[in-house]
């Protein structure tokens, strides 16, 4: 300390040089104190906001978690498997271009109108990924030509509009003969595949909620006439392939 | 009014006195205030066990949650089936609706005899006329609908009127535009 005063002047600020050293040991203590505050103790600070921020998140999940499992509770049971039946008629079972003839047929019928003729091409079956909707489904195409009585024409095109599953005419012609319409449609039905999600969790309440479009369109398919096929009705429709056991085809 | 009678050497101690009481006092305020402040720290980062209550809460409530995933799947089922029906049904034209806008166009004497749709609210329809009235009507109605009479109707174009002595009968080709 003797050495360090014949360095420093006599005197600093009109004091003397002593008194100002009075101070050099607390405030080096308190340097090292801020320097072990800051090294070591504003990183704890910063895990701690962490800590309380996943706190929070957790506190919140457990809460809309708990909101959702609420709703859910007061579903009607009954009601849902009502809806998902309805809904469920309004799709094709499976992505199959016989059944949709099959249907046809059914339809129909009703109106004494026969299916003369079908062609499902191979391939035809169309994946459609919409990113805006965010679902995909396959468009189930048939192209029919179906003979019956000119007067009924209308109400089966009537029924065809009307008929679960659910059918779009994407083209149509028809020729009147007499009393005879012949019409050819290009008819599609709509395939969706059962709905899948790993993360049961992520859905939000919004999610589960029925909003007004989908009990519109629920309350709209109801007033439609499903025509169900059965499995056997479709196996039908679906001959076996038989190779043929000729050597050379042109003898 | 004080007069400070103390040798310089005495007022030089005295002044070191008073520096270090007071060096001394804003040492032990700043220690006091450091050592709470790293005592809450310390404490509050012992919270990983309320982190832990918590998880165990939001775990307890998931597996609520999830007893019920059979009405979660179907609540979904119906959702994703309602939005895809829901685009068809805006999406797609209701022929029905139209060919009975078109039948109420002519009156029953005149026959439909081909229809055909070529596009969306645009079709080709042939229809017979069986006597020279019926054909005069056909004209006529031709002509109102072009002036806007049907609503639905934006108008229609006769392509072909062709007459068949054998049957005395006119075949009439027309064009329809829907609104």
């Amino acid at each position: 300390m003797n050495k360090l005063k014949s360095y420093l002047p006599d005197k600093l600020f009109g004091k003397d040089v002593a008194v100002w050293l009075v101070w050099s040991m607390p405030v080096g203590v308190m340097i090292i104190l801020m320097l072990i505050f800051a090294r070591w103790v504003v990183p704890q600070i910063i895990d701690i906001k962490g800590l309380f921020n996943q706190i929070d998140k957790v506190v919140n999940e457990t809460k809309v978690l708990n909101e959702k499992r609420v709703y859910l509770l007061s579903l009607d049971r009954a009601e849902l498997e009502s809806k998902l039946t309805l809904i469920e008629n309004g799709v094709l079972s499976e992505e199959n271009s016989y059944l949709l003839v099959k249907i046809i047929s059914k339809i129909g019928a009703d109106f004494e109108y026969q299916v003369s003729d079908f062609s499902v091409t191979l391939g035809d079956i169309k994946d459609v990924a919409k990113k805006s909707t965010k679902f995909e489904y396959q468009t189930v195409p048939v192209d029919v030509v179906i003979v019956g009585p000119k007067a009924n024409f209308l109400a089966m095109i009537n029924a065809v509009e009307k008929s679960l599953p659910v059918l779009s005419i994407d083209n149509y012609s028809m020729t009147i003969t007499g009393d005879l319409a012949t019409i050819k449609m290009s008819i599609s039905a709509y395939y969706l595949p059962e709905w899948t999600q790993n993360k049961l969790e992520a859905l939000s309440l919004t999610d589960l909620t029925s909003n007004n479009d989908e009990l519109t369109v629920l309350s709209k398919i109801d007033t439609y006439k499903y025509y169900g096929v059965t499995e056997g009705e479709i196996k039908q429709g679906v001959q076996k392939f038989v190779p043929s056991d000729r050597v050379d085809p042109f003898y | 009014m004080s007069l400070n009678l103390l040798p310089s050497q005495a007022k030089f101690q005295v002044e070191i006195i008073k520096a270090k009481s007071l060096s001394r006092k804003v040492l032990t305020i700043f220690l006091i205030i450091w050592v709470i402040l790293v005592s809450v720290i310390l404490v509050l980062k012992q919270k990983d066990w309320w982190l832990k209550k918590e998880k165990i809460k939001y775990e307890v409530a998931l597996s609520s949650y999830l007893q019920l995933s059979s009405e979660i799947i179907t609540s979904q089922s119906i959702k994703f089936r309602a939005k895809l029906l829901g685009k068809v049904l805006r999406e797609r034209f209701e022929y029905a609706q139209a060919f009975n806008m078109v039948e109420n166009i002519f009156d029953s004497k005149i026959e439909i005899r081909d229809f055909e749709l070529k596009e969306k609210k645009y079709f080709v329809m042939s229809v017979i006329a069986s006597s020279d009235d019926a054909m005069k009507q056909v004209e006529t109605r031709v002509a109102e609908v072009n002036m806007g009479t049907e609503p639905e109707v934006k108008n229609i174009v006769v392509k072909s009127a062709v007459y068949t002595k054998n049957t005395a009968q006119w075949l009439v080709t027309m064009e329809v535009y829907l609104k």
